[in-house]
């Protein structure tokens, strides 16, 4: 291992066996809490049975963090996503969400899901989609448009506003979905996966896109992703996940330097180190598997 | 521009040939009557208004047969489409039914209300009714979960999901059953029309067999092709292509 890495991590052991791995002690004072997770499990009756999606999830999400949650495809991190998000509910434990309201309601539209096929309505323009949450909320016709184009300006798609939801590219309709969820002024900002489907140049940019925007809005951003380079180019922190059942497996703080540069040798250790321990779990499971 | 002239040139070359045969004494005058004895039907049919009563009764009973199946047939499909056990029930009714040529209701129809327009009627409605309510039906059962849940996690829910998300998403379904009632409900009458009913455009053809009048049947056969297109190009052609515009050509 580098060098330069090593001196800088420290390996701290909790009375979970968790180990956290933290790269510099952190430079910011620690957060409040956004999102509390605990002992969080959820499964699936399916053809074959019962199947365990996760099991047994702590997890804890500070103010304004932008954490990247990694693992293998079908290891529950879209699940756990979407418990989040409250369109599930969990079999066992609790996800509690500290509001930032005075009084919280029980109001939707405040856990928005940026999904893998950006899931914008065909039947409406692009500012139409923009604004539906709005409208859904009641709000009127002419403040709506005005927020929407506001969010519309913040992705630069406000030329597009008019335009229909099949005329965009793919990473067109990201930036449509994620200034969809932003107009709502979301507690959190919860993304599954956004980029998987597009090409590397697109993903690259719109990351970067999406960290300004982060800096900017200083949104509470959940990311779901299989690219452990990408988690590392975005995330404060990297949460890697193991699958069937899924489980935290290691955590990962990164206090590096914003805004990422990809030639950061000290990214690249990140990434390999992040790499090696995925495929670690993995090859258990695999081992596990074949028996 | 050009493709007028194409196909005007088409027709006119097709007209041509037929003049051609008509005149070349290879079949009887009651077998095919020249293009000019057609033309010469139409206009004094016209010209008595006796066509145009004919398109009139015609047009107004697939009017309101296809306006009952619509108001009908939608709210068919979209309960049968929402609610599991209608859809078994009620449902699996309406697929049963499709499979009959809706001209098989034809003798119940009779039987039920006589010679009279409510028995053309009836026949009409079946002819659409059907495809519409399937259609719709089936419309509401394909929206994509991923709407579902984008809708849903953005906070509609109830009847806001339902009209705001379910209904535009189904639409392009609705367009194509639509669009294949009428088609029915057209096939339907016209049956109806040639083997028992009173005026109309099916009996003006019957009768023009009956007098061994050909031109006349051929000149309401242009009538009838004509109204097809009129109805497709003013009505259905502009649905279809609403519906591309606002979703392009994948309309899953």
């Amino acid at each position: 291992m580098a060098k330069s890495l090593q001196t800088v991590m420290n390996l701290q052991m909790d009375e979970r066996d968790h180990k956290r791995v933290t790269a510099f002690p952190s430079l910011r004072p620690k957060a409040a809490p956004k999102l509390e997770i605990k002992n969080v499990s959820k499964s699936f009756t399916s053809g074959e049975g019962r199947i365990c999606a996760l099991s047994d999830i702590n997890l804890t999400i500070h103010d304004g963090e932008f954490t990247c949650l990694v693992g293998p495809s079908g290891c529950g991190k879209s699940t756990l996503l979407h418990l989040i998000a409250e369109l599930e509910t969990a079999d066992q434990g609790e996800i509690k969400l500290h509001s930032r309201k005075e009084e919280p309601t029980k109001e939707r539209g405040e856990r928005l899901i940026v999904f893998q096929e950006s899931a914008l309505f065909p039947w409406l323009t692009v500012v139409e989609n923009v604004a539906f949450g709005l409208k859904l909320k009641g709000i009127e016709y002419k403040e709506r448009v005005e927020m929407a184009m506001e969010y519309l300006n913040l992705v630069r798609l406000a030329k597009f506003a008019q335009c229909f939801i099949h005329e965009l590219s793919g990473g067109m309709k990201q930036r449509v979905a994620l200034a969809r969820a932003l107009v709502m002024n979301p507690e959190l900002l919860l993304m599954d996966e956004p980029f998987a489907a597009l090409d590397i140049q697109t993903r690259e940019n719109l990351g970067r896109e999406l960290e300004e925007i982060w800096r900017k809005t200083g949104k509470t951003i959940i990311f779901v992703t299989h690219n452990v380079e990408e988690a590392v180019n975005l995330g404060d922190r990297v949460v890697l996940f193991s699958g069937r059942p899924g489980t935290v497996r290691q955590e990962y703080q990164l206090a590096v330097d914003r805004p990422r540069q990809k030639e950061n040798p000290l990214l690249k250790d990140l990434i390999n180190v992040i790499s090696n321990d995925f495929k670690r779990f993995s090859e258990s499971l695999i081992n596990e598997a074949i028996g | 521009m050009r493709s007028i002239a194409k196909k005007g040139g088409f027709y006119l070359l097709l007209i041509s040939i037929w003049y051609i045969l008509a005149h070349s004494g290879l079949w009887p005058d009651y077998m095919l009557p020249a293009p000019e004895t057609v033309f010469s039907h139409l206009a004094v049919g016209f010209g008595s208004g006796r066509y145009l009563l004919a398109i009139a009764v015609s047009v107004r009973r697939i009017l309101i047969g296809y306006l009952i199946s619509l108001g009908l047939g939608i709210p068919l499909g979209l309960l049968t489409g929402r609610i599991k056990w209608l859809d078994d029930t009620l449902g699996s009714l309406l697929l049963g039914l499709q499979a009959l040529p809706s001209i098989a209701w034809l003798p119940l129809s009779l039987l039920w209300f006589g010679l009279s327009e409510k028995a053309i009627l009836f026949v009409v409605v079946m002819g659409a009714l059907l495809s519409i309510a399937l259609a719709t039906n089936g419309g509401v059962k394909n929206v994509s979960p991923l709407y579902v849940r984008a809708g849903k996690n953005l906070g509609a829910k109830g009847r806001t999901l339902f009209a705001q998300i379910i209904l535009p998403a189904a639409l392009p379904s609705i367009v194509i059953g639509l669009k294949q009632g009428w088609s029915f409900a057209w096939r339907s009458l016209m049956a109806g029309e040639l083997l028992f009913i009173n005026l109309g455009l099916g009996h003006l053809l019957m009768m023009g067999r009956e007098l061994n009048d050909m031109a006349q049947v051929i000149a309401v056969m242009f009538i009838l092709i004509t109204i097809g297109l009129v109805f497709d190009r003013f009505l259905f052609s502009r649905l279809e292509r609403a519906v591309r515009r606002r979703w392009g050509f994948d309309q899953g």
